[in-house]
């Protein structure tokens, strides 16, 4: 935590770069709520990073550095990540475009996983918050395209990928086919 | 035959059966005649070496005018560098002389009145006469046999290298011919296991997707829904199943074809990683997980993105397809001193000891793998897309434990 905390501005955020500069200027995780509630940016400054593929959905990156990491997330209508977990940190999820459903999971005594809720996140519903080590997927289940901004406080380095099939008694079915 | 020492001291032999009625003088002026028109040069010397008779062919071969060279020592004859052994080979020849050529196996030369050298042949002969030994010696200039022989000698030696050329020229000719044959036949046995592998591995989808189709068709009426959904899944599956197959062999005739361009782009490693970990995560068994870590701050690569993400997909889906239920597969990638690195860890069968030398041949699987899907083409692909980007692949494996570990230069120049 800095000794002197930078007076955050309410103002909103219009443009990527204004996005970024906001970011670099506090460089605390502490303020990226506050800064990602200000985002208005219009999705045509956002376009340039939207990338799409038929087989899976995208990861692009639009600015890296050691104390945070910003990524656009294109989702196909019925694409998905996969029940995941990466380093222990805080992402902040911001809805650009479309819809798309958190579901959050436990690990099981019996190596299985447990699902515990389901969050739809669009433009307007507020950012999802969650701590790297939850287990969790992401899922757009249509029928537009859907794009998210993540926020990573320290950039993810770590990805593991559970199975689907793991504690199938417990887990609630998975979203629709790919 | 007779031999007789004439008026003029030299030798005369000749048959008188055949020149009947020939005077003692006559017999002398035919000596004379044969002394005098010689085609080769005759000198006569006496121990001291001083010339005391020759012939006028001898003046000729060695410049001088007729009666300059009488009364002179014959050593002026022989080259100055030699002149002083002359002299002691003479007195050696005085002491036992033979009738005999003259320095056989050398390469005799003459000294000309204007200095210049020429090849020469002698033959020595003496004679007494009156207590008093002379020498007389056949003088044979050879310039022209042996600019003939130099002459025959370079026709030899072009006559060689021209053999020995095309002789060369044969046998590269013999040695393509030999690879095309290898080719050939390389080629026939690739054919021949495309088809086994084909034939093989084509049925069991085609089966599937033949299953479905005739359950769809038969009871469209009654089928439910969800079970339409299920076999247009299973049928996509299959077809996507073979479409890979024939995209495999497919991409390594592009790459013989020298069709496939390596273009470095700025990659952002961990993301194009955990992408293709989420591309590849529906082909996990169950309880199987894919652990990716990267080591380091520095996660920035200049390579082909196509070429990376198809060695990874390869190593990685080899690890979910020859792993049991329930194992884990860990991806790691790191950056250091220009390097990129990527292992792929597995808990799988293995590849059998007997088996590995061959783990990169095209179409080759393994002794334990005969029964899972693949086309034996996945790893020669992958070795050829790393020569592309001037990378490596190696490998340890036991049962329960294998390692693939790739290496690429961090920023590939084109």
């Amino acid at each position: 935590m800095p000794a002197v905390r930078l007076i955050m501005s309410s103002s909103p955020i219009t443009s990527i770069r204004l996005l970024i500069q906001e970011l670099l200027r506090h460089r605390d995780p502490a303020a990226y709520a506050d800064i990602l509630a200000r985002y208005a940016v219009p999705s045509e400054d956002l376009e340039p990073y939207f990338r799409w593929n038929s087989r899976h959905y995208t990861r692009t990156c639009i600015n890296r550095n050691e104390d945070f990491e910003l990524l656009v997330i294109c989702y196909e209508p019925g694409q998905r990540t996969s029940i995941h977990d990466y380093d222990s940190q805080t992402a902040w999820i911001h809805p650009v475009m479309g819809e798309v459903v958190e579901e959050r999971f436990n690990a099981t005594a019996n190596n299985g996983l447990k699902r515990l809720r389901e969050i739809h996140l669009h433009p307007g519903t507020d950012d999802s918050l969650s701590d790297g080590s939850s287990i969790h997927r992401f899922t757009n289940r249509g029928p537009e395209r859907a794009v998210t901004l993540n926020l990573y406080a320290k950039p993810v380095r770590k990805w593991h990928v559970y199975d689907e099939g793991t504690g199938v008694p417990v887990v609630s079915p998975p979203g629709p086919p790919r | 035959m007779k031999s007789a020492t004439d008026r003029h001291g030299y030798l005369v032999t000749m048959s008188n059966g055949l020149l009947p009625g020939l005077t003692a003088e006559d017999r002398a002026h035919v000596g004379e005649l044969l002394f005098a028109t010689a085609a080769e040069g005759l000198v006569l010397v006496d121990e001291q070496g001083t010339i005391l008779m020759k012939n006028p062919r001898l003046g000729e071969m060695f410049g001088y005018v007729p009666g300059e060279l009488l009364g002179r020592s014959i050593e002026i004859l022989i080259p100055q560098a030699v002149r002083h052994r002359h002299t002691e080979h003479r007195d050696r020849y005085n002491a036992r002389p033979v009738q005999r050529s003259m320095g056989i196996g050398l390469d005799l030369r003459g000294v000309r009145k204007d200095g210049t050298e020429i090849p020469v042949e002698v033959s020595l002969n003496h004679f007494e006469v009156h207590g008093q030994r002379y020498v007389m010696g056949l003088i044979t200039d050879i310039t022209l046999r042996r600019k003939a022989e130099e002459e025959l000698l370079r026709a030899n030696d072009e006559l060689e290298d021209r053999v020995e050329q095309r002789t060369a020229e044969l046998r590269e000719a013999e040695n393509n011919l030999r690879e095309a044959l290898a080719k050939e036949k390389e080629l026939n046995m690739l054919k021949s296991r495309f088809v086994s592998m084909a034939s093989h591995e084509f049925r069991t989808p085609l089966s599937t997707i033949m299953g479905s189709v005739d359950l769809i068709a038969r009871y469209t009426e009654d089928l439910p829904n969800d079970k339409v959904d299920k076999h247009v899944a299973r049928i996509r599956a299959k077809v996507r199943e073979m479409t890979a197959m024939l995209n495999e062999f497919l991409s390594l005739e592009k790459i013989d074809q020298g069709l496939v361009i390596c273009t470095p782009e700025e990659l952002d490693i961990v993301h194009l990683c955990i992408e293709m970990i989420e591309e590849l995560r529906p082909l996990a068994r169950t309880g199987q997980s894919i652990d990716y870590d990267h080591n380091g701050s520095e996660r920035t690569a200049t390579l082909d993105s196509r070429m990376l993400n198809n060695v990874m997909s390869n190593l990685v889906t080899n690890s979910l397809k020859y792993s049991p239920e329930g194992k884990h597969v860990e991806l790691r990638t790191s950056i250091a001193n220009g390097r990129l690195l990527i292992t792929v860890k597995d808990q799988g069968i293995g590849i059998p000891e007997e088996d590995q030398p061959h783990l990169f041949e095209r179409f080759f699987r393994g002794a334990n793998a005969a029964n899972i899907q693949g086309t034996g083409l996945g790893l020669s692909i992958v070795t050829r897309y790393l020569d592309l980007m001037n990378g490596s692949i190696g490998f340890k494996s036991t049962p329960g434990n294998t390692v693939f570990t790739v290496e690429l230069p961090q920023h590939l120049t084109t």
